[in-house]
């Protein structure tokens, strides 16, 4: 755990003398891996906010009864 | 890797790139200089805005203050759409876009992709917030800056707000260009720094943030022209709020990246757990902008399920990666001060804080600002039940004058001084002015929020240019004690304001008259002491384990703790209050 732990962080922490070096693949944990994709936070961010704030919350207005003039 | 390079057209070897970079003496970075010059564009444009939008919250609050009551009614209205746009909008957006291109390019020694497309997206910003600043002032967009349907404003006023969206929406989409081409290009390896991390996530924020306010206001700008009859109040506020409230995220991401920043620069701090700190961000990507209903829980038509699951259930989520933030940052630098030799006790490395150094000082206020008066405050009124005795009253802006003003506003100010030698390159004039700013303008705004929450307990409506209902056709009876808490919040202001003057005098002062100079240096006034334990060379892994020993982070616990008491306290007291409103039997 706090192996991986500090090859988080030196990973992070490496990346601006990162052309230097680090020529040996190193293993990224599975966790970094998955935090690294922001495409797919982008995805659900953007699913989970128009499916339970929007459509949600527009499908409620539909539904309010419409008085008669 | 570098023959798979050379196959994509738009990338670039080393040979083949012909974008101008300098080295940074003081950090090692490489700069793309047009990524400089459009930080510096940017940045300016925030700053002016920001003085603008001062000049307004000076007449406006000598309005509000009952005893002073300066402007007459529709100046006063004027003043408040203006103020709205200028800082939540202008300010605050240019101030993110200098941040993006600097995390984007600079901070991973990449070239912004595009400069020419930055430029137009600048313009367009530009040309969106002059639109309009210029059509309220002429007295055709007196709507607020949320300009709630069915009240009308100019075209202009909704083409302006378009204009600049779609300006932002380029910017933030190059901003996410330059990063894949930096990592296509390998520019740097293994993860993004914690820092671009952040502002990642205030990036993809902005998108969602953005494409709504384009989707709530081309239908109102069709609407102000007459080519469509009707726009549905409900479906307005829904969409309004998928941007106004997201845009407030955008900004605590990017505070909470600016926190990470100031904390490395003026402390040398680390951050103490990765995992945490990045499963922090995602959360408030996945649940952030469920949050938004915290603004329509007065609304007729939406249900009491969606209500709740939105700002109960959901919300709480992202208030869990907050308060992941409020923990790991203050430790980090306790740690840093604590590894300096302020190990003894429980607070020793708190009395040894850099005070002095501007960018500590605005970090630990904005920290403690955001997050013991707005963070508080946000989440009990945020409360289904509590809000309805808080809607509309001026509990609502003295909450937000906690978070975004006191909170973000102040922390990209401390940040700016730092940018002015390592972007600007010039010699911070008025040092001593720097270091006493952040106190002034936080203080004051400390007393904003605090006079406007007790007057809003008390009952005095937002958006409203007289307390005392004089011409009301009914009577209104305030409690006299309202005129105290409205003076302690204009006092504040004016205290607040000098704050921000001594900012625009610093900056203004530096950018026109310091010398030009390379920066060599991060700090500003005072030079954290070299680490006493391990080896405190910025980059090294630090595997040390925190858990015990005197590096520990017991100080903050302690803090932690007596917060958590405090946030109980004032939520049940908050329900006490409601219980209290109408008498049964
Ligand atoms: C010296 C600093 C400031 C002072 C004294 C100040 C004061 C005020 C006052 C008196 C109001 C009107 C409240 C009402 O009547 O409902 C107001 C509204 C507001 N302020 Fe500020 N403000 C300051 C800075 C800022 C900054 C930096 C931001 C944003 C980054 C900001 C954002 C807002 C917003 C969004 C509103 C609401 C406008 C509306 O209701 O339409 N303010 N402020
Ligand atoms: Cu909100």
């Amino acid at each position: 755990m706090d192996v991986q732990n500090a090859q988080n962080a030196k990973n992070a922490q490496d990346t601006p003398n990162g052309q230097e070096g680090q020529l040996q693949p190193v293993r990224v944990p599975l966790g970094q891996v998955v935090f690294d994709e922001i495409f797919l936070w982008f995805f659900l961010s953007l699913t989970i906010s128009m499916v339970i704030y929007n459509i949600w919350g527009l499908m409620d207005l539909l539904r309010t009864p419409v008085v008669a003039p | 890797m570098a023959t798979a390079v050379t196959a994509v057209p738009w990338l670039r070897t080393e040979e083949q790139d012909k974008t101008v970079f300098r080295t940074c003496p003081a950090t090692g970075l490489k700069v793309d200089v047009a990524a400089e010059r459009l930080i510096i564009a940017n940045a300016v444009a925030a700053v002016v805005f920001l003085l603008i939008g001062g000049v307004y919250a000076l007449l406006m609050s000598l309005t509000r203050w009952q005893a002073v009551h300066l402007l007459p009614a529709n100046w006063f209205y004027r003043s408040l759409t203006a103020h709205g746009f200028d800082m939540l909008v202008a300010w605050i957006v240019f101030f993110e876009v200098a941040g993006l291109y600097f995390g984007g390019a600079i901070m991973l020694n990449a070239r912004l992709v595009q400069p020419r497309l930055a430029w137009l997206a600048f313009a367009l910003m530009l040309t969106g917030a002059l639109m309009v600043n210029v059509i309220v002032l002429m007295g055709e967009a007196d709507v607020a800056f949320t300009a709630y349907v069915p009240l009308k404003a100019h075209p202009t006023f909704y083409l302006g707000y378009i204009l600049f969206a779609v300006g932002a929406l380029l910017a933030v989409g190059l901003f996410f260009a330059t990063w894949v081409v930096a990592r296509a290009e390998r520019r740097y390896t293994g993860s993004v720094p914690l820092v671009v991390y952040g502002l990642l996530t205030a990036g993809v924020l902005a998108v969602y943030t953005v494409i709504s306010g384009a989707i709530a206001f081309i239908p109102a700008f069709f609407w102000s022209l007459g080519w469509m009859e009707t726009y549905d109040a409900g479906f307005y506020r829904n969409l309004f709020w998928g941007f106004g409230h997201p845009a407030q995220q955008v900004n605590l991401a990017a505070m909470v990246s600016v926190w990470y920043l100031l904390a490395a620069i003026t402390t040398g701090a680390k951050p103490l757990n990765e995992k945490f700190s990045r499963l922090a961000f995602v959360l408030y990507l996945l649940f952030i902008n469920l949050g938004s209903v915290h603004h329509l829980l007065v609304d007729p038509g939406l249900s009491f399920a969606y209500k709740v699951t939105n700002t109960s259930y959901g919300m709480y989520l992202a208030v869990l990666g907050s308060l992941i933030h409020a923990f790991s940052i203050p430790a980090a630098f306790e740690v840093a001060l604590r590894r300096q030799g302020y190990s003894r006790g429980l607070f020793e490395w708190l009395r040894k804080a850099p005070w002095r150094e501007p960018g500590f000082a605005a970090l630990a206020l904005s920290l403690i600002l955001f997050g013991w008066m707005g963070g508080v405050t946000g989440v009990t009124i945020g409360t289904e039940q509590l809000n309805l005795a808080v809607h509309n009253t001026l509990r609502v802006p003295g909450h937000f004058h906690a978070t975004v003003v006191s909170g973000t506003t102040l922390a990209f100010m401390g940040l700016t001084y730092y940018v002015i030698p390592l972007i600007f390159r010039r010699e911070l004039k008025l040092k001593s002015w720097a270091t006493l700013q952040p106190y002034v303008f936080g203080g004051g705004m400390a007393l904003v929020s605090i006079g406007m929450i007790a007057s809003g307990i008390l009952g005095a409506p937002r958006r409203h240019w007289d307390v005392t209902f004089a011409q009301a056709p009914f009577q209104v009876a305030l409690p006299g004690t309202i005129h105290l808490t409205l003076a302690i919040f204009g006092i504040g202001a004016l205290i607040a304001i000098v704050g921000g003057a001594m900012y625009l005098t610093v900056v203004l002062a530096s950018v026109f008259l310091g010398k030009r100079q390379e920066a060599s240096q991060l700090q500003l006034v005072v030079v954290p002491a070299p680490m006493v334990a391990g080896n405190g060379h910025a980059g090294e892994a630090d595997a040390e384990n925190h858990d015990s020993g005197p590096y520990a982070p017991r100080g903050t616990f302690i803090i932690v703790l007596v917060f958590l008491a405090f946030f109980a306290t004032y939520y049940l007291a908050n329900w006490w209050l409601l219980g209290r409103l109408w008498g049964v039997g």
